[in-house]
């Protein structure tokens, strides 16, 4: 197979910057702060026994995985948002459109080079992770799920970023809109599915393990998602960290589905409908446009006009438009 | 090589193209002259695939721009009026990557850009960051981009504008090249004696239509017997514009700044009696001067000098 030279190419300007290593650094340093941080601060009040409390792993990998997932869900945008206007305001797609490559393999070319650079950071973090295994108390399957989450969130988002890039002519506005958009995928489901919950609070519907269900909306909620695939625990208290209420720990609410399913699978619609939706708008010329729709609509309605007079022998009234 | 048949563009609010018919044969130098917003661009850019018409039909080498996009991409090289470059990009790495946009294969694309830098003369600037480039060394460089898969028709999109005069005669000597090399050339410009050296025909435009086209010597040929008088007088051109109107002979007047443009059609004998029919009627003449660019004249005769 021959490599999509847009991919090639984006790869390449986007290496050669200075902004990607200090992308990378500044991501994996930040992380790495976070971890050591909470290991501080666990280790001074759960250490002093003298031995290593798998409780710590598990509350350090809690901390990274929920700071990862906001990392992934905000740099991501700033990947994608700009990546069909900025070739509008450059004057450069007219170019591209011209040789033989076709509206999908533009778009899917300059999706990939950056939900590939948001792997980079992803894989480049996890060494971080060893924090975590020095208790112990996380299984590798529960690492490479959440793993799974990143994935499939940088997926989503960078396909939401590449969808209001294609729509918007101009990248600040696209930028805009995408963190608009990804703010109410994280927090604003959350406010709603809170509201929904409060409401039903009068007559609860018990979800499989004895807590209030979850309300559907909380499967578009990243987070969510992620605290799913983390091990259960006791509810224990994390400093600055209120993610006991988003489902860790027995008695906290449950959906009937696990919630990282609904996620993949949400996502994965999402992510088809918005590169379809960009292949579209990238196209020069549209086969398939809204005016285009129109004048089918027209047609069918003159000729079902002009049945209808020969049916009734008199011309149907013209006042259908 | 190319041919529209009534083509008609619409915008919202305004015909951009209407009914325009242009037939572009085999191995011609095409230049294509209208004033700014007359439809040049909206033409190539149909022409290039990347506007559907509204109306009409274009084809390329025989394919339609409608049915057979793809096929046009193929026999096209396209020079837009208004183009950017990835600036973070190497010269040769630039027409590499679209060499492979266009699906060639590496060792070909390594030699074409090689071959293709030596004929714009950018050979020396092959390791360059294309950033660092002038704006004339840019145009070559988007013009060595439009020729990278080795089309048999080049559009070039007012390819002179904004170019100092060493560029522009230089840009002359590569189209003359193309020419050679067998090349099929649209070329548009607001300027017609920018075309006017270069072009085996012409076509104007203005205001949607084609006011004229053909082969260079034919379209002078027909707009021949009109001639262009700048007449410079003292007292308000307004009133002495239509003074001379009512004169014989006299086509079509503008006025502006102190000056009137005649397009004239009568003999020398005529002229002699323009020129009494202005003095008379109190016009206060200075002087009455022959324009000798015959393209220009054929410009002013067939867009209409006298709107507004």
């Amino acid at each position: 197979m021959i490599i999509n030279p847009i991919l090639a190419k984006e790869f390449r300007s986007r290496m050669r910057t200075w902004r990607a290593p200090v992308t990378l650094g500044a991501y994996v340093l930040l992380l790495g702060l976070i971890g050591f941080a909470y290991f501080r601060i666990f280790s001074s009040s759960l250490l002093y026994g003298g031995y290593l409390n798998p409780q710590v792993g598990l509350q350090i990998f809690y901390v990274l995985g929920v700071f990862q997932l906001i990392l992934v869900a905000f740099v991501t945008p700033s990947l994608t948002s700009g990546l069909i206007s900025g070739e509008r305001e450059r004057q450069t797609l007219d170019l591209l459109l011209c040789t033989r490559l076709s509206a999908s393999s533009i778009v899917l070319g300059k999706l990939l080079s950056a939900v590939s650079y948001v792997l980079l950071l992803i894989v480049a973090a996890v060494p971080v992770y060893s924090l975590v295994f020095l208790f112990g108390g996380v299984s590798p399957r529960e690492l490479l799920m959440t793993l799974l989450i990143y994935v499939v969130t940088a997926l989503t988002y960078a396909a939401i970023g590449l969808f209001s890039s294609a729509l918007f002519r101009r990248t600040q506005i696209s930028t805009l809109v995408t963190y608009a958009i990804i703010f109410s995928l994280v927090f604003g489901t959350l406010m709603v599915a809170g509201l929904q919950m409060a409401v039903s609070v009068a007559k609860p519907r018990p979800g499989p393990y004895g807590g209030p269900q979850l309300p559907a909306i909380v499967g578009l909620n990243p987070l969510v998602a992620l605290l799913s695939v983390m091990p259960q625990s006791n509810s224990f208290y994390i400093p600055f960290f209120p993610i006991s209420i988003l489902g860790g720990g027995y008695g906290a609410p449950q959906s009937a589905v696990s919630a990282w399913v609904l996620y993949v699978i949400a996502s994965g619609v999402l992510v088809i409908l918005m590169v379809l939706a960009s292949i579209h708008l990238v196209k020069p010329v549209r086969t398939m446009s809204l005016k285009r729709l129109l004048t089918w609509r027209q047609w069918f309605k003159r000729r079902g006009r002009s049945s209808a007079a020969q049916a009734g022998g008199e011309p149907a009234g013209g006042h259908g438009t | 090589m190319i041919r529209t048949e009534r083509l008609t563009k619409q915008y919202r609010r305004t015909r951009a193209l209407d009914g325009v018919d242009l037939n572009v044969p085999e191995g011609s130098v095409f230049g294509f002259v209208g004033p700014n917003g007359a439809g040049k661009t909206t033409t190539i850019k149909i022409l290039a695939t990347l506007l559907g018409p509204t109306g009409g039909e274009a084809y390329v080498g025989g394919a339609s721009v409608n049915r057979n996009p793809a096929k046009v991409r193929q026999l096209i090289g396209y020079m837009p009026d208004f183009f950017g470059v990835y600036d973070d990009l190497r010269v040769e790495e630039y027409l590499d990557f679209y060499g492979a946009s266009h699906g060639l294969p590496p060792a070909r694309r390594r030699k074409t850009a090689d071959d293709l830098l030596e004929l714009v003369d950018l050979g020396g600037k092959k390791g360059e960051y294309v950033d660092t480039l002038s704006r004339g060394m840019k145009q070559r460089l988007c013009l060595a981009q439009a020729l990278i898969h080795d089309p048999a028709v080049l559009l070039l999109d007012e390819p002179a504008s904004g170019l100092d005069p060493r560029a522009r005669v230089e840009l002359r000597e590569l189209v003359k090249e193309l020419r050679a090399m067998g090349k099929t050339i649209l070329i548009s410009s607001h300027i017609l004696a920018e075309l006017a050296e270069m072009c085996t025909h012409l076509a104007i435009i203005d205001a949607g239509r084609i006011a004229v086209s053909g082969p260079v010597d034919e379209v002078m040929g027909r707009t021949q017997g009109g001639r262009v008088f700048t007449v410079k007088v003292l007292d308000d051109p307004e009133r002495a514009a239509t003074i001379a109107a009512q004169a014989p002979g006299v086509r079509s007047v503008t006025a502006s700044a102190g000056e009137l443009k005649v397009v004239f059609g009568g003999d020398d004998e005529e002229a002699a009696a323009f020129l009494a029919h202005l003095v008379r009627a109190g016009v206060r003449v200075v002087t009455l001067a022959e324009g000798n660019h015959r393209l220009e004249d054929v410009f002013l005769q067939v867009t209409r000098g006298d709107q507004g």
